[in-house]
C-alpha cells in the first residue's frame, strides 16, 4: 500500500511540473497553409517546420500513416483544402486532426517543451457545425482549445497590439480576408485596447483557390487540353508571377500558354467585384459609412494581387494596410491571445459577434429567428412557444442557422423533442426555449415547460477523449437528430448488452452444460428465443425486460457453476494453505 | 446593491467581490442598474458604451480561463446578460419596451394594430418614398432620416407616463412602424 501512495505523489508532482512547463501556441489552421505562432514573453515568433513558415494544410496517407505539409503536397493524391469540407464531411475532422498533430509536434520540437493548448482561428463566417468540427479535430490531436477566435479579429489583434502605444489608432477598421478557400469581412472598432466587432460577412466557398481555377480553365480552353490537377499548381504560379510581371509564358504539355495581366484581371474581375460589393454590405450592416472606415487590413495570400488592392483603394479612397505579412498576421494574433489567456501577457478584450442568425422552425416551414446575426457574444436569448393542438404532450424543435426565411434553405443544426407535457388546451402550455452562445461561438439549446418544469436540452459540446468513430457518431447524432438518435443509440446499447449476455451463456453451457436440469434447460431456451425475437425489433423496453428474465432464469445455473469452480480450485489443497490465503 | 460574497462570505457592493475578487453569480437586477446608468427614456449612448466596455473588461470569460468552473460559468452568465442589457438599452424601441416592462410588470404587446388608420396613412408615404429610391446614397440619407425620427419620438415623449398604457402603446406603435420601414430599407440593400 505504501508503494502505491508514493506512486500517486510522484505522479502528481510530475503532472504539476508538466503543467508549468507546457506552453500554449496560436494556430492559423488555413485552407491552403497553416501557421504556428508563439509569444516568447517579448514578441511574437512564427514557428516553421523544416521547409517553411507556411505549412501546407495537406495530408497524404499511406501504409505508414499520415504525411503532412510540403512532402505531402508533392504526392499526387494528397488531400488538400480540407477546411472547405469542415462540418460537411466526417473525415474532414480526422484529416484536420492529423494536420494539427503535426503542427503540435513541430512546435514541441522547436520549443523543446510539451504543447498542450492552443488558440485556433476559424473563418468568421464558419457556422456552428464547422466550429464544433474544428474544436473536435483539436481535441483528437491532443490540444486543449483555449479559445476559437475569428480570423479577421485575430489579424486586427496582431495589428492593434503591434502599435499599442499609439492612441491615434482608435477607430473603425475593415478586415478584408481572402484566404485559400474562404472569404471573410469584419468591421471592427478599436478603442482603448478593446476590439469590438460591429459586423461580419463572408462566404465559406470563395477564395484564392477559385482564382487558380479561373486560370486553369483559361489554360484548358486556350490550349484545348483536358483538365488535370497539376494545372492548378501551374495556375497558382501564374497568379503569383502576375503580381509583379505584366505577362507570363508557361510551357504546358509541349504548348506555350501566355497570359497578360489585363486578361487575368478581366477574368477575375467578377470575383473581385463580388467581394467589394460584400464590403459595402458589411459596412452598411455595421451602421457605419464608407468614410468612417479608418483603415483596411489585408489578410490572406490572395490580397497580394495588385488588382484587389487597387479595387479596395478605389472603393475606400485609402491605401490598405499590409505592414504585417498577410499570410502570417492571423496566426500572430492567435499567438498573442494564447499568451494572454495563459497569463503570459496582459489581456486585451475581443468582443466578437455571431456571423449567422440562429432560429427555430415553425409550422409551415418558416423560421423564427431567436438570435440575429451580428449579435455580440456570449449571449443567451429566450423565446416562448406553445402547443398548437388540444392535449398535445410533445413538441419538437428544429434548430436552424442562416439568413433565409424558409427552413428548407437553412443549415439544420439538430432536432430535439420535449415530451411529457401534461394534456392542456391548445395554447396553454408555456414552453421557454433558450439559446446560449459561449465565448467560442458554440451553441447550446434548452426547452422548459414552465408549468411542470420538465426540460430537455441539446448541447453541442466537443467530445473529449473519444476515438474517431465514436466521435463521428456523436457529432452526427447531435447535429442531425439529437433526440431520436439518442433513442436509437440506447437501443443499440440494449442490443449489445443482450448479445453479450447470450455469448456468455453459450460459453457457460458449452463448459458446464451438465449442471443444468431438464427444467432449467427448457426455461432458458424459452427465454432465449424470446430475447432473440425481441432483438429483431426496435423496442428497447422489451429487450431489457427479456434480458432481465433470461438473467433470472440463469441465476441458479451461474451459482452452481461458481460452486463447481470453487470446489475444483480447492480440490487437493490442504486446509492450512487455504487459511493462510484467506487471512 | 449589497450582496454577500459566495466565496469569502464578506459583504460587497459589486459582483466582483471587493474583498477577494471573486465573480459572484448574477442576481436579479434591472438593465439600467446593471449598466450603472439612470433609468430614463433618453440615454447618453456614449455613457452607455463606456460603462458597457468597462464592465465587459471585468466580466469577459477570457479573464477566467484559469479560474474554477463555477467562476467561469458566472463569467459567461454575466457577459451574456451584459450583452443583452447593452443591446436592449442601445436601441430606442427596445429601451421603450423595457421601461414599460419595468414599470408595469408586463410585456408590451408586439402586434402592430392594422386598424390604426391614421398611423398607417402617415407611414404609407415613407413606404412610397422607399420604393422610389434608386441610389445607395439616397437610401443612406433615407435611413438617417428614419433614425432621427425615432429620436424625435423619444424627445417628444421624454416625460411619458408609462402607467397610462394606451398612451405608451401609441408611442410604441410609432417606434415599431419606423423600425419596420428601416427593416424594409435594409432588405433593399441586399
Amino acid at each position: 500500500m505504501l508503494i502505491q501512495i508514493n506512486d500517486v505523489v510522484n505522479a502528481k508532482k510530475q503532472k504539476s511540473s508538466e503543467v508549468e512547463e507546457s506552453v500554449a501556441i496560436g494556430i492559423d489552421l488555413g485552407t491552403s497553409n497553416s501557421v504556428i505562432s508563439y509569444f516568447n514573453g517579448d514578441s511574437i515568433q512564427i514557428i516553421g517546420d523544416d521547409f517553411d513558415e507556411l505549412i501546407p494544410s495537406v495530408v497524404y496517407y499511406d501504409n505508414d500513416g499520415a504525411l503532412v505539409g510540403k512532402p505531402a503536397l508533392e504526392k499526387a493524391d494528397s488531400i488538400k483544402s480540407i477546411k472547405r469540407l469542415m462540418g460537411k464531411s466526417e473525415s474532414a475532422i480526422a484529416v484536420s486532426a492529423d494536420i494539427l498533430k503535426y503542427l503540435k509536434a513541430v512546435a514541441e520540437k522547436h520549443l523543446g517543451k510539451p504543447v498542450d493548448s492552443a488558440v485556433i482561428t476559424v473563418p468568421a463566417y464558419f457556422d456552428e457545425t464547422q466550429r464544433i468540427a474544428t474544436k473536435n479535430a483539436a481535441t483528437m490531436a491532443g490540444l486543449k482549445v483555449l479559445r476559437l477566435i475569428n480570423e479577421p479579429t485575430s489579424a486586427a489583434l496582431a495589428y492593434g497590439l503591434d502599435s499599442e502605444e499609439s492612441q491615434n489608432l482608435q477607430g473603425i477598421y475593415l478586415v478584408y480576408d481572402l484566404g485559400g478557400g474562404t472569404f471573410d469581412i469584419s468591421i471592427l472598432s478599436l478603442q482603448k485596447g478593446i476590439f469590438k466587432v460591429l459586423a461580419t460577412l463572408g462566404d465559406t466557398a470563395l477564395g484564392g483557390d477559385d482564382i487558380d481555377n479561373i486560370i486553369a480553365e483559361e489554360i484548358t480552353s486556350t490550349l484545348d487540353i483536358p483538365f488535370n490537377a497539376n494545372l492548378l499548381n501551374i495556375a497558382k504560379q501564374i497568379k503569383e508571377e502576375l503580381s509583379t510581371a505584366d505577362m507570363v509564358h508557361k510551357q504546358i504539355q509541349g504548348n506555350t500558354f501566355s497570359i497578360t495581366k489585363e486578361v487575368f484581371e478581366e477574368k477575375i474581375a467578377p470575383l473581385v467585384a463580388k467581394t467589394l460589393k460584400m464590403c459595402e454590405l458589411a459596412v452598411a450592416d455595421s451602421k457605419a459609412n464608407l468614410k468612417d472606415i479608418k483603415g483596411i487590413i489585408l489578410v490572406g495570400g490572395s490580397t497580394k494581387i495588385p488588382y484587389i488592392k487597387n479595387g479596395l483603394q478605389n472603393l475606400f479612397n485609402m491605401e490598405p494596410i499590409c505592414s504585417l505579412n498577410p499570410e502570417l498576421v492571423v496566426a500572430m494574433g492567435a499567438g498573442y491571445k494564447a499568451a494572454e489567456l495563459t497569463g503570459k501577457t496582459k489581456n486585451s478584450l475581443l468582443l466578437d459577434v455571431i456571423p449567422l442568425s440562429l432560429g427555430i422552425e415553425l409550422a409551415g416551414g418558416i423560421v423564427e429567428k431567436i438570435i440575429h446575426r451580428n449579435t455580440l457574444i456570449p449571449i443567451t436569448k429566450k423565446q416562448e412557444f406553445t402547443t398548437q393542438k388540444d392535449n398535445q404532450t410533445a413538441m419538437s424543435f428544429h434548430i436552424l442557422q442562416g439568413e433565409r426565411e424558409l427552413a428548407k434553405d437553412l443549415r439544420s443544426l439538430g432536432k430535439f423533442s420535449l415530451r411529457g407535457i401534461p394534456p392542456m388546451v391548445a395554447g396553454n402550455a408555456r414552453v421557454m426555449v433558450s439559446f446560449s452562445i459561449d465565448a467560442d461561438g458554440l451553441l447550446s439549446v434548452s426547452a422548459v415547460e414552465e408549468k411542470t418544469g420538465i426540460s430537455q436540452s441539446i448541447e453541442v459540446k466537443p467530445a473529449w477523449g473519444l476515438d474517431f468513430s465514436t466521435m463521428r457518431d456523436m457529432i452526427e447524432d447531435s447535429m442531425e437528430n439529437a433526440a431520436e438518435d439518442m433513442q436509437s443509440r440506447l437501443l443499440i446499447q440494449a442490443k449489445t448488452e443482450a448479445q453479450a449476455l447470450i455469448d456468455a451463456l453459450v460459453v457457460a453451457i458449452k463448459e458446464d452444460g451438465e449442471l443444468l436440469s431438464q427444467a432449467q434447460q427448457q426455461e432458458i431456451s424459452q427465454r432465449l428465443s424470446k430475447l432473440l425475437n425481441s432483438m429483431q425489433g426496435d423496442s428497447r423496453d422489451l429487450i431489457e425486460e427479456n434480458v432481465k428474465k433470461l438473467d433470472a432464469a440463469t441465476a441458479e445455473f451461474a451459482a452452481n457453476r461458481m460452486n463447481k469452480k470453487i470446489n475444483n480450485a480447492l480440490a487437493g489443497k490442504n486446509l492450512e494453505d487455504i487459511e493462510s490465503k484467506l487471512t | 446593491m449589497k450582496l454577500i460574497c459566495v466565496n469569502c462570505s464578506k459583504e460587497t457592493n459589486t459582483f466582483i467581490c471587493s474583498n477577494c475578487g471573486y465573480l459572484n453569480p448574477l442576481q436579479e437586477i434591472d438593465f439600467f442598474s446593471y449598466l450603472g446608468i439612470s433609468q430614463n427614456l433618453n440615454v447618453d449612448l456614449n455613457e452607455l458604451e463606456a460603462n458597457f466596455l468597462s464592465l465587459m473588461s471585468q466580466y469577459h470569460p477570457d479573464n477566467f480561463v484559469s479560474k474554477s468552473k463555477a467562476e467561469q460559468h458566472n463569467a459567461t452568465v454575466h457577459s451574456s446578460y451584459l450583452n443583452k442589457a447593452y443591446e436592449t438599452l442601445f436601441d430606442a424601441t427596445k429601451r421603450f419596451a423595457y421601461m414599460y416592462f419595468l414599470i408595469n410588470g408586463e410585456e408590451i404587446t408586439e402586434e402592430i394594430d392594422s386598424k390604426n388608420g391614421s398611423l398607417f396613412t402617415e407611414f404609407l408615404e415613407y413606404y412610397e418614398e422607399l420604393e422610389n429610391i434608386q441610389h445607395t446614397n439616397n437610401l443612406k440619407i433615407f435611413q438617417e432620416k428614419l433614425h432621427s425620427m425615432k429620436q424625435d419620438v423619444l424627445d417628444e415623449n421624454s416625460d411619458i407616463d408609462f402607467k397610462n398604457k394606451s398612451v405608451a402603446y401609441h408611442v410604441y406603435v410609432r417606434l415599431k412602424y419606423i423600425d419596420k420601414i428601416i427593416e424594409s430599407s435594409k432588405k433593399l440593400e441586399m
